[in-house]
């Protein structure tokens, strides 16, 4: 419990300190950013905006949440059974297992695409899926050897 | 696996909600061993033994061909 409340704090400080990040952004570098750019179409302002709106949101949801830990003890507790929960957990390992499976696949099927249009986008969804693969490889190597 | 947790919750009148707080687990995991949907870890199944006061082999059994 106390390591919950003493790690919460921390990320408290930390995602405070994120949440001043993309207003920092949009208020100094987008008017850099914007300069050097040809064409603005109205769907990049949407998107960016869109964006900012989402961290933003899920940034003051987080810090929300931690509040409640800091402030709710019985919260607090809720959320550590939570968190250890073994049922909780192995699902949590499942869908990233799944999750992998499928973005390997999804890389693959645009690498195969990109391949046919564009060699710079080609080569570097290539470097990812390579990326990908080589660092599954390394992870798996190293569990292997520790159980 | 089949398991008597079911049984043995209610036999001791305990609600699942009892019976997870005294595991520190979730109803939900409570209510998907029941159900035989999840298979409790045996760190869990001897905190289940020790809560019903049994052997884990009384409360949890292999099916036929497991």
């Amino acid at each position: 419990m106390e390591r919950l409340i003493k790690t919460t704090k921390y990320k408290l400080i930390i995602m405070l300190l994120a949440s001043v990040l993309p207003i920092i952004f949009i208020a100094f570098f987008e008017p850099l950013i914007e300069d050097r750019l040809n064409k603005i179409t109205w769907d990049m302002v949407l998107i960016r905006w869109i964006i900012f709106v989402f961290f933003e949101g899920a940034i003051i949801w987080k810090n929300i949440l931690y509040f409640r830990i800091l402030s709710n003890t019985e919260y607090a507790e809720q959320v550590l059974v939570k968190r250890k929960d073994e049922r909780l957990i192995f699902v949590k390992q499942k869908t990233f297992t799944l999750e992998y499976k499928i973005i390997l696949f999804v890389v693959s099927c645009a690498l195969v695409v990109t391949g046919f249009i564009n060699p710079y986008i080609f080569y570097t969804l290539l470097a990812v899926n390579l990326f990908i693969l080589i660092s599954a490889a390394i992870v798996k190597l190293y569990y292997n050897k520790k159980y | 696996m089949i398991n008597k947790v079911q049984i043995l919750r209610k036999n001791r009148h305990m609600t699942q909600e009892d019976l997870a707080k005294k595991l520190g687990v979730t109803r939900q995991t409570i209510i998907s061993i029941e159900n035989g949907k999840y298979t409790a870890s045996l760190a869990l199944a001897m905190k289940m033994a020790q809560v019903f006061n049994m052997r884990v082999e009384d409360i949890f059994q292999l099916e036929g061909n497991e």
